[in-house]
């Protein structure tokens, strides 16, 4: 209806457009896509900063742990084991090498830097040597981004809506009671969740599969069976983390969506006679979402972070399993690269929701 | 009239966090009852893997311990520490969040806001857990420092929004004019206003200390610190849901819930209870 009202006003705009001077509408359009511009470039600028702030952070946080981390190593071999394993100064001083801890911190913030930075090579593993510690990264990324990513989304959506009915119902019996339970329950920890529904549904129930990511029986392959096993797997870890944070998201929404319930436009469209779902849905809901999305956004940069123990608790062959496995073996690689590539997803999230973000709301320049 | 009225989350979350408190502090008195004079920890007292039973509400471990004593020990520990972590990360919190607002606009301000938002950044959990895992035989205390180093950038931009506030106002206006100088407007005029938001940053700065405690324990880090996660971790090793001992993992993670909840209750009716903004809302509505 909006769009069709639109239409008669388009003459009169091309008119008004013939009226002005071409070069001066021209040149504004410069200076405004130069402004622009130079916003993006900005935070194109800032961003490689704190990636470069976030790398040094890091390498300096591994270097102040006391202690090399072949020595750990060897010292954790020679526990294991219950005798003095002679690990001469000779191997030590190789591994030291391999791993690109020889010479002093310079020469390694440099060779690290060069590495890591630029080639995207975190060194091998400890483990599983002579595999890069960056190839391991990728193969649990996929599961956790596509496991924990959905979870994040589908939480999103359910809160939003849940926020909106609380809200829009608020003076009923039912929906404060609601709120206090959604906001009794909105912190508690992933884990948390995932152990009870473990508890619940995998083995007093017996409804679904307590580990893995598929079932053991089946080889990854892309046909339906394999596919609808991964899906039953992905119920209870995206499940404990669609609980807990569906809450946080509904508390938010609601909180937005009465306060958007005072102005005087929604009076308006419910003095035109709209109905009830058509305002909810058009003005409501559009002007409760915008802040949400930028929540959404750095929701899916912590994904990679988020749920380290719900992977683990569920042997899901994510990030997290890798982290606690990585943990054990004091693999220093795999350690490294997955604390670095926790924090780039987090940055990246926040620099394509800086970039993004004017697209959706006009108020933003 | 709101401030005669209590709020009834906040009642409800003082309640059961008064309750966990109080049982927890009691555990001295409370495990001898089940474990005997030896303690919760000693090896081999009682028969191992009985079911529950009236010496034994929660029936022993494979060790023979009892699981309830046990239970009582890993709560007090979860708590001392996250204590201990808790006021450390509101103390780091109010130091930087009150810099920070009280200069708001200047270039401290702009380094610490930096600082700060560069903390909430940084994926917490894997660098505590590399320290842990690294440092051997951190101590209990040590490992409450570390939580709390990592617990302040919450409480430290809540604080600042908050001070960045009540700045603005004209009594602080008039206590400058009078020829207080920058410590005495922040003690006297502007902190007194701010216990409820202190408690706020506290208690979201105990329940993530507790929280990265009882994961750490979980993975089986920082075993110095017997707390419910070690517990946790105990029972999923040794599979006790299948064997029928699941009050070794369902006990500890009821008790966790009802103390988030808890926690959660009193952050939210603190600021029901306190905030002006807040106030009469529901009146209007």
């Amino acid at each position: 209806m909006e769009r069709r009202g639109a239409v008669p006003h388009a003459p009169q705009e091309s008119q008004l457009a013939d009226s002005v001077p071409n070069t001066a509408l021209r040149a504004a359009r410069i200076v405004r896509r130069r402004r622009v511009l130079m916003v993006v470039v900005r935070r194109l600028g800032g961003y490689v900063l704190s990636i470069w702030a976030a790398f040094t952070v890091t390498f300096i946080f591994f270097h102040l742990i006391p202690g090399s981390p072949i020595d750990a190593y060897a010292q954790q071999m020679e526990n294991q084991f219950g005798q003095q394993v002679p690990l001469s100064s000779q191997v030590i001083a190789f591994w030291n090498k391999e791993f690109g801890l020889n010479g002093n911190v310079f020469e390694q913030y440099y060779r690290y830097l060069t590495n890591t930075l630029l080639r995207g090579n975190m060194g091998p593993s400890f483990i599983a040597f002579p595999e890069p510690a960056s190839e391991l990264i990728f193969h649990a990324l996929p599961w956790t981004v596509g496991l924990f990513g959905s979870a994040v989304l589908i939480s999103w959506i359910m809160g939003l809506v849940a926020g909106l009915l609380l809200a829009w119902f608020k003076d009923t019996v039912v929906a404060p009671t609601l709120t206090t339970l959604a906001l009794a329950g909105a912190q508690i920890p992933y884990y948390l969740a995932a152990l009870g529904l473990v508890f619940l549904f995998a083995f007093i129930l017996l409804w679904l599969p307590q580990q893995g990511a598929y079932a053991a029986s089946l080889t990854p392959h892309f046909d339906f069976r394999f596919i609808g096993s991964v899906l039953k797997h992905s119920i209870l870890p995206g499940c404990s983390l669609v609980i807990t944070s569906f809450l946080g998201w509904a508390i938010s929404t609601r909180a937005l969506v009465v306060s958007i319930m005072g102005e005087d436009f929604l009076l308006y469209a419910e003095a035109k006679g709209l109905r009830t779902g058509t305002i909810l849905r058009h003005y409501v809901l559009r002007n409760a979402m915008l802040p949400q999305i930028t929540g959404l956004g750095i929701s899916l940069g912590f994904a990679v972070n988020g749920a380290y123990l719900v992977s683990y608790i569920f042997n899901y062959p994510g990030i997290g399993l890798l982290l606690v496995n990585a943990l054990t073996q004091l693999d220093y690689n795999v350690l490294e690269g997955i604390v670095l590539i926790s924090i780039v997803t987090v940055l990246t999230a926040n620099l394509l929701l800086d970039l993004c973000l004017p697209l959706v709301d006009p108020r933003i320049e | 009239m709101r401030s005669t009225h209590w709020d009834g989350r906040l009642l409800a979350g003082m309640v059961i966090t008064g309750l966990i408190v109080v049982v927890a502090a009691s555990e001295p008195w409370l495990a001898p009852f089940w474990s005997g004079a030896a303690g919760p920890t000693a090896v081999g007292i009682f028969a191992s893997w009985s079911h529950p039973q009236w010496a034994h509400p929660l029936g022993t471990n494979q060790f023979g311990q009892d699981i309830l004593a046990l239970t009582l020990l890993g709560l007090r520990n979860s708590l001392v520490v996250g204590l201990q972590a808790g006021i450390l990360g509101t103390f780091i919190g109010i130091c930087v969040g009150f810099t920070s607002g009280y200069f708001g606009g200047t270039v401290v301000d702009e380094a610490l806001r930096t600082v700060t938002d560069a903390w909430l950044v940084i994926p917490s959990f894997p660098l505590i857990a590399v320290l842990a895992a690294f440092v051997r035989n951190l101590s209990v205390t040590e490992l409450a420092i570390i939580l709390g180093i990592f617990s302040w950038a919450g409480a430290a931009r809540a604080i600042r929004a908050q001070v960045l506030m009540l700045r603005s106002m004209a009594y602080v206006d008039m206590a400058r004019l009078s020829g207080a100088g920058h410590i005495a407007v922040i003690g006297q005029e502007l902190l007194p206003n701010m216990y409820p938001y202190l408690g706020v940053g506290l208690a979201s700065s105990i329940m993530g200390a507790i929280g990265s405690l009882v994961g750490l324990s979980i993975i089986g880090l920082g075993q110095n610190a017997f707390s419910l996660g070690t517990l946790i971790q105990y029972g999923l090793s040794e599979g006790v849901l299948s064997i029928g001992f699941s009050q070794i993992i369902v006990v500890p993670v009821l008790i966790l819930i009802a103390l988030f909840v808890g926690l959660n209750l009193i952050n939210v009716g603190l600021d029901v209870q306190f905030n002006p903004r807040l106030k009469g809302s529901k009146s209007r509505g």
